[in-house]
């Protein structure tokens, strides 16, 4: 019997460009597994679905003793220094956090199976699950396709996740809600072609309003904040900000882009980035470089100017004419609190129930400890949300989960059923709320152990939280194992980044401490670094800090305004006393992480694949053009002659597409305009032009769209369309190696703005 | 839907008593690691999911499957959850994930001084391609089981198979054994 498969269990429920994309990527990873695929490329590929590496995957781990060899069984890689079969990541995006019943089901069986049976919500309203085999992702792909996800471009340096608010839709001090923009910006831009050649990932957030943090769109490379002027619909658009080791403040590129408008700016905004900034050096090829480099004034204009020359799309406004697409219908009728509850439920309602601008209805928040979940509490929590809230679930960029719309009248029960299912705590947004990114325990790039820090806070403060002064209670924590601020830590009262010391010739792990972040007000200021202190001396730290604090504190006194107010100096003189650890002999635990009783090294670290590799758009599109020819072979040999010269003649116009777009110009999924662009830059312009044969083989491409000769074509007709399209991918390649050369040569192949000459 | 086909199992023996501290769990796979201590030529990494209630607790993960010191249940054991990469029918596969499943157990008596019952064990197929949590999937999984579970535990064994878990679950089964042999005699 023919072994059962998900490609054909889910045939006709999954989204047909999903299931075309995903059979693709399979067909990449068989390819590699065949060494018909160059590392770089299949890195880049795997990352653009969302399959991550892990920390470990370059084969080599430190066990404590010394570095050792992880004996894998094939000598396969799926990246540079990627071992095959090493565990890595996979990413599920959840666009503006959002997620249904059935797609909570979905994922928590996908960890179950695949996984180890734990989903980890991110500080980008993703889900990752971690231990994954590359080999299973293409099932994984099509069962998330199944109800609704894709991976595509999870990962990559391309449009990560559109987050918004959690509250969005149900806050009282939003604007509008931001949610069918933010849902119809995700579907503009996934595949965009505009977006696919970008030096580094590019993350855009909607916020509903300026005063409440939940968009934190000041940190992002584009940020909207939704805003009403003289009664239209529109957004305050800030550009260029992001965290990382330099946090840099989003400008301002206008204060009010009409909603009919931002679309256009936005993938002008991303052809910009595109076309100037940087792809060598991937330390500053984030879009906040281009910004500084060219200020904002200058950036503004390039934009305005890439603006006016775009070709209306009529996505642009398509969506406009129905914005409540995203709307949530409440399942259950609206109802008050009770007043007799208990102590317990009042304690877990002041932190956990927000009360919606609906009256009648909360958003009721999940604590989930450092962002995990069980396979068994998320079916369990799909169950629950079918029962009281319907399909109103939203990761949160807190790493926890929030149900909406949930009828004042039910939260006690929801609260008990909560109980068994271990869930019921209470704190969110406080500070046993703590946040963390994956540090050593997963990340490459890990230098100390965040998560095991964070367990430890949470575990400590939790017995504490009800008797800390209110003030103290209300701060955040937040934690990253490195610079690269994945935990958010710049924007915390208290926030922490991993970093290293030697002492007495040993590592010791340590963090850094910031103090001051500012969360609200879309996470407007920044806090500043104190010092490092010894991981293991954190907690104490941060008993010091708060103990000051509460004796210290001003009236009201906020603790961003009590850090500033008395600056850095008084801080490291607090601290002074934790900022040395005991010698190896005088105490070796710190000398080891928190939860990790290996000797500390730094010796694990590997190469981030954040960044994704750089590999320029063109080389995509000629490598799914090669796809498609050995599909056309494929069907020519099955007998399908017609199918066969039709996959042939799309092969032809999908280089021709890459290579269009590689000289700056814009094209559409339209034959006519492809084959014309193609003509008028680069067969006339004579650079897709052989030294021989000169035009014959463009030509090719021309001929058979005026011919139409591919359709109805019989045998003979189609292996002469397949002998055209493989001379024409040649002459493709060799067209791009021209180009590539002529670069280097410091001539432009684009049509830059202040760019002299454009391609000969 | 062919349960024959299906490649992950899992297998858990649980803790007699209490159990230890989970996160003691930490040091002993991190040197099982090192020692090489269960039968994986590639170990991996240990995971530390001590945080989450009744969740996976401690992870040795290895390249053909993982070992657990499972806080599921609220009842803590040492489950082994084959992976990939493994030839042979289903009834060998259970063979073996009960075999590693119990030579863990005794490693963990030997090294923390826990101790196991070998009288109840819960058995998984998170393989949903394959087979369902239901009736028809118990059916087609019992006699299956019943075959693996007498090969490991002897003829002399009392042996009987319970259908557990819900719908939404992975195929689950739980065995109950009397008279059988002793953990270390089952490894």
């Amino acid at each position: 019997m023919a072994d059962a498969t998900w490609k054909d269990a889910l045939a006709g429920e999954m989204p047909e460009d999903l299931a075309r994309e995903i059979e693709v990527f399979e067909g990449q990873i068989e390819l590699k597994k065949e060494g018909k695929l160059d590392d770089k490329i299949f890195a880049e590929t795997r990352l653009r679905r969302g399959a991550y590496g892990q920390r470990y995957d370059n084969g080599l781990r430190n066990d404590g003793t010394g570095q050792q060899a992880l004996r894998f069984p094939r000598d396969l890689t799926k990246g540079v220094d990627t071992v095959w079969d090493a565990p890595g990541m996979q990413r599920i995006k959840n666009p503006w956090g959002m997620i249904t019943c059935d797609q909570l089901d979905e994922m928590a069986d996908l960890a179950e199976e695949y996984s180890d049976s734990i989903l980890h919500i991110t500080t980008r309203q993703d889900v990752q699950l971690h231990f994954v085999h590359i080999e299973d992702t293409p099932d994984m792909h099509r069962r998330l396709a199944a109800v609704g996800i894709t991976t595509r471009e999870a990962c990559g340096n391309s449009v990560r996740n559109i987050t918004a608010c959690q509250y969005s839709g149900t806050c009282s001090t939003e604007s509008f809600d931001v949610s069918p923009y933010a849902e119809a910006m995700t579907r503009f831009l996934l595949g965009h072609p505009d977006v696919q050649d970008f030096g580094r990932k590019f993350k855009i957030a909607f916020s509903g309003c300026h005063a409440e943090p939940c968009g934190l769109v000041t940190f992002h490379d584009l940020g909207a904040t939704a805003k009403v002027q003289d009664g239209k619909r529109g957004f305050e658009l800030v550009v260029g900000g992001g965290l990382g080791a330099v946090p840099v403040e989003a400008k301002v590129l206008t204060e009010f882009c009409p909603e009919e408008e931002l679309f256009p700016v936005t993938q002008a905004v991303c052809r910009v980035f595109a076309r100037l900034g940087e792809k060598q050096s991937r330390a500053r090829a984030r879009i906040k470089f281009l910004v500084q480099k060219t200020g904002i004034e200058e950036f503004r204009r390039l934009v305005d100017e890439e603006r006016a020359e775009l070709r209306a799309d009529p996505r642009w406004t398509a969506f406009l004419v129905d914005l409540h697409a995203t709307d949530e219908k409440p399942i259950r009728p609206a109802g008050l609190l009770p007043t007799d509850a208990g102590p317990e439920f009042d304690r877990w309602a002041r932190t956990n129930l927000r009360p919606q601008k609906q009256e009648g209805y909360y958003v009721a928040t999940i604590m989930l400890p450092l962002g995990d979940v069980t396979s068994e509490q998320s079916r369990a929590l799909a169950d629950l949300a079918r029962r009281t809230v319907g399909d109103a679930i939203r990761s949160t960029v807190e790493q926890n989960l929030v149900f909406r719309w949930l009828s004042g009248a039910d939260a006690l029960a929801f609260y008990e059923a909560l109980k068994p299912l271990g869930l019921h705590e209470h704190g969110a947004g406080t500070i046993t709320d703590v946040t963390s990114c994956p540090g050593t325990d997963t990340c490459k790039l890990g230098i100390s152990a965040s998560r095991g820090l964070a367990g430890e806070l949470r575990k400590r403060l939790a017995v504490v939280q009800d008797d800390l002064d209110p003030a103290v209670r209300g701060l955040k924590i937040k934690a990253s194992g490195c610079f690269n601020s994945c935990s958010q830590h710049h924007v915390a009262d208290l926030g922490f980044l991993g970093v290293s010391r030697t002492v007495g010739g040993r590592k010791v792990p340590h963090f850094n401490v910031v103090l001051g972040g500012q969360w609200s007000h879309n996470a407007a200021q920044y806090g500043f670094v104190v010092g490092a202190v010894p991981s293991k001396n954190v907690p104490k730290a941060i008993e010091l800090i708060t103990a000051r604090f509460t004796e210290d504190r001003e009236g009201d006194e906020t603790f961003q305004d009590y850090v500033r107010r008395v600056g850095k100096g008084a801080f490291r003189t607090l601290l002074a006393p934790v900022t040395k650890p005991p010698s190896y002999e005088e105490d070796p635990s710190y000398y080891s992480d928190w939860r990790d009783p290996r000797e500390y090294t730094i010796g694990d670290l590997g190469i981030g694949e954040c960044a994704g590799e750089i590999v320029p758009f063109v080389e995509f599109g000629l490598q799914a053009s090669e796809q498609e020819q050995n599909e056309a072979q494929d069907l020519l040999e099955a007998g399908d002659a017609a199918g066969a010269a039709e996959k042939a003649f799309q092969s032809m116009l999908t280089a021709a597409q890459a290579l269009v777009r590689h000289t700056g110009q814009e094209v559409r999924e339209d034959v006519a305009d492809i084959v014309s662009l193609f003509r008028e830059h680069l067969l006339d312009t004579q650079i897709f032009w052989d030294p021989f044969a000169h035009g014959k083989f463009g030509m090719y491409l021309v001929a058979l769209h005026e011919s139409k000769r591919y359709q109805g074509a019989d045998a003979e007709i189609a292996h002469r369309t397949l002998d055209e399209a493989r001379l024409f991918l040649e002459a493709a390649h060799a067209c791009y190696e021209r180009l590539m050369a002529r670069s280097a040569q410091g001539k432009t192949d684009r049509q830059t703005p202040g760019a002299t000459a454009p391609a000969e | 839907m062919t349960i024959e086909q299906a490649e992950r199992v899992q297998v858990k023996f649980y803790v007699d008593g209490e159990g230890p501290t989970p996160s003691d769990l930490i040091p002993v796979f991190h040197r099982w690691i090192r020692d090489q201590r269960v039968d994986d030529p590639t170990l991996i990494d240990v995971a530390d999911y001590t945080h989450v209630y009744q969740g996976p607790g401690v992870v040795l993960i290895g390249h053909g499957g993982d070992w657990y010191y499972d806080l599921g249940e609220g009842r803590p054991g040492m489950m082994y959850s084959r992976k990939r990469h493994f030839e042979g029918a289903l009834g060998a596969r259970l063979v073996d994930a009960i075999r590693r499943a119990a030579k863990a157990s005794v490693a963990l008596e030997t090294d923390l001084g826990v101790r196991f019952g070998s009288g109840e064990l819960l058995v998984r197929v998170p393989d949903r391609l394959h087979v369902r949590n239901d009736a028809d999937g118990f059916e087609a999984f019992a006699p299956i089981l019943e075959a693996s579970a007498r090969e490991v535990f002897g003829p002399d064994a009392v042996l009987t198979f319970e259908h557990a878990g819900g719908p939404k679950d992975a195929l689950c089964a739980r065995v109950r054994v009397e008279n059988g042999p002793s953990l270390a005699a089952t490894g």
